[in-house]
């Protein structure tokens, strides 16, 4: 037992060395959108009130050029540091639901840029 | 192998030491910045808003101008280095400890911008702000006198 124990503390000494002065914090803002509600959003069929029972309320509507847009958005936060190191990553997902005048859908823009977001602590490179 | 044990070993000495550093770079980044060479994929008068979000993604911000939609994507780089010069001072006078820090950076936040015309085309594209560069700053003070204030209007 005593020796198990003897054999794993290089390991353990490693651990702490390697860990200590090291901070990893995620953060995150809205419900992450999902692909099929969506994709269950028709273009020229579904209507305001359709989206709304989807989607909720949306966080913004924009009144562009006689159109109404209902704007959803998400955030992400990845900080990693490490020693004197630190780097904090933001990323945003947006989805607009374009009306026609007559309130149905005629747009669906949606881009989703956090599945990519990573922890980063070295904030030298570009 | 055999030369590599030194190196880590004298790496891991000077992790150790950085440990509790009086310095600190920091950085935050909000979205992956968009450079001229990307923005000349959109062509005016041939792309469309369908090109502009498979290369983009969905913009930031959408808005309506009396040429057309206004997509908008947004980014920011933030820089910040700061150093207690100070530190070192506790081991030589371990009940006396003051802090002396100074340090600074930059924060350039940047937007991308293509306006649409009415069937859906991209017009135009631009940049809000793109020469200037976000950087640590070790020095804290401007090296020239302070300016009069001055201001203009026409």
């Amino acid at each position: 037992m005593v020796r198990t124990i003897a054999k794993g503390m290089p390991l353990v000494i490693l651990t702490l060395i390697i860990t200590a002065g090291c901070a990893f914090f995620r953060g995150t803002y809205g419900d992450d959108f999902d692909d099929k509600t969506i994709g269950a959003i028709k273009k020229g069929i579904a209507t305001r009130e359709e989206v709304a029972a989807r989607l909720g309320a949306p966080d913004r509507i924009v009144e562009a050029n006689g159109r109404e847009i209902f704007h959803y958005y998400r955030y992400d936060v990845k900080v990693a540091a490490v020693v004197a190191f630190s780097r904090t990553n933001v990323m945003s997902d947006n989805l607009y639901i374009v009306f026609s005048h007559n309130g149905i859908v005629d747009d669906v823009i949606y881009g989703k840029r956090t599945g990519k977001l990573q922890f980063q602590w070295w904030p030298f490179d570009e | 192998m055999k030369s590599s044990i030194p190196h880590l070993v004298v790496g891991v000495v000077i992790f150790i030491g950085l440990v509790g550093c009086p310095a600190r770079w920091q950085r935050l980044t909000y979205n992956d910045p968009i450079g001229q060479q990307e923005a000349q994929i959109l062509v005016p008068g041939h792309s469309t808003i369908e090109d502009t979000v498979h290369h983009f993604g969905a913009p930031d911000a959408i808005e309506g101008t009396a040429e057309g939609l206004l997509l908008r994507y947004q980014f920011l780089d933030f820089k910040y280095f700061s150093a207690n010069y100070f530190w070192g001072l506790r081991f030589l006078v371990p009940f006396f400890s003051p802090d002396f820090s100074m340090g600074g950076g930059g924060i350039v936040p940047d937007e991308f911008q293509v306006i649409l015309s009415p069937d859906g085309l991209v017009k135009r594209w631009s940049f809000s702000r793109h020469e200037t560069v976000a950087d640590y700053k070790v020095w804290p003070f401007d090296p020239r006198p302070p300016e009069p204030e001055s201001s203009v209007a026409f």
